[in-house]
């Protein structure tokens, strides 16, 4: 298949990932629903990275500069994740608005 | 003396440059939209109810066609760059237009949706009419996050609007297609952005 071919098929395959991800968001998953959105989302991500930003042909301290920065994003989700999960007691969660601050007078 | 000479002994060492400017230019880009997806993460752990409440209220519609619309947009592009390898500049340059005029298209609607928004109410800081008739908790959170994320996406496709617009006007010649390649990897990456921020503000 010519280079030229495959981004117009890629392009296509993205479209009906995107379609996919639309009809399913419709469908009563419950708490698969964002599990769902986002997969395909990263299905989508993925043929990006390699068709067209052509990732696996660039040089090796493009790949290490952008694997720095995919670092620092999946350590940053995992803390964010790890804090989350590990609070306890009373939270202001529960408040009927947003978290107010401790400046705020009407406390 | 040529351009080139003046900091690298060859064409290929600057294209080697520029490629690895680009790479750390575009890490640094993703740790501020992780900051972003990070807030995102925690809000939606605390308060599910107003998040989900908050994507059902979304404009899910315009929301999805922008989606293919930078789908549509990042494919001409990568057409084009093909094109260009192949000495085929006066489609490329036609692609490039178009992938620009996708992004002009991209924020129009972008607009439009903030409009519908506002009109409703629905303001930054949950602030406005809609937070006073739907006091639940976390909801503020989730709009002034969505307003956060998606104008600072914004800002981006408007550069890489200008970037595009840019290099279809100055189509490199074939010793400069690395000039092409460094726009076309900004755009992919904004379009990446965007897959995220799709399905978690107006999806799931």
């Amino acid at each position: 298949m010519s280079p030229i071919r495959l981004r117009i098929v890629v392009g296509l395959l993205l479209a009906v990932l995107a379609t996919a991800s639309f009809v399913a968001s419709f469908g009563h998953l419950g708490s698969f629903a964002l599990t769902v959105a986002l997969s395909i989302a990263t299905i989508k991500a993925s043929l990006v990275l390699v068709f067209f930003m052509e990732v696996g042909k660039q040089s090796a301290s493009f790949k290490l500069a952008l694997a720095a920065g995919v670092l620092l994003l999946v350590t940053m989700l995992a803390l964010v994740a790890t804090d989350v999960s590990l609070r306890r007691g009373p939270s202001w969660a529960n408040e009927t608005t947003s978290p107010r601050r401790a400046d705020d007078s009407s406390l | 003396m040529s351009a080139d000479s003046d900091h690298f002994e060859s064409v290929a060492q600057r294209a080697q440059a520029v490629r690895l400017a680009l790479g750390v230019f575009l890490a640094s880009e993703t740790l501020l939209f992780t900051a972003i997806l990070a807030l995102v993460v925690g809000y939606r752990a605390t308060w599910p109810e107003a998040f989900a409440f908050g994507v059902h209220h979304n404009t899910k519609v315009l929301g999805s066609i922008n989606t293919v619309v930078l789908l549509t947009s990042s494919t001409s592009l990568a057409v084009a760059l093909e094109m260009l390898r192949t000495g085929r500049r006066r489609v490329a340059t036609a692609l490039t237009l178009f992938t620009a005029a996708c992004g002009v298209a991209f924020l129009a609607i972008k607009i439009t949706e903030y409009e519908h928004h506002f009109a409703e109410g629905i303001y930054p800081g949950g602030r406005g009419a809609f937070f006073v008739a739907h006091p639940i908790a976390g909801l503020p959170a989730f709009w002034t996050l969505y307003f956060l994320a998606t104008g600072f996406h914004g800002v981006h496709v408007l550069a890489g609007v200008g970037a595009v617009g840019y290099r279809a006007i100055r189509m490199p010649d074939a010793t400069e297609i690395h000039r092409f390649e460094a726009t076309a990897l900004y755009w992919h990456f904004v379009d990446l952005v965007w897959l995220f921020l799709w399905p978690l503000f107006y999806l799931a």
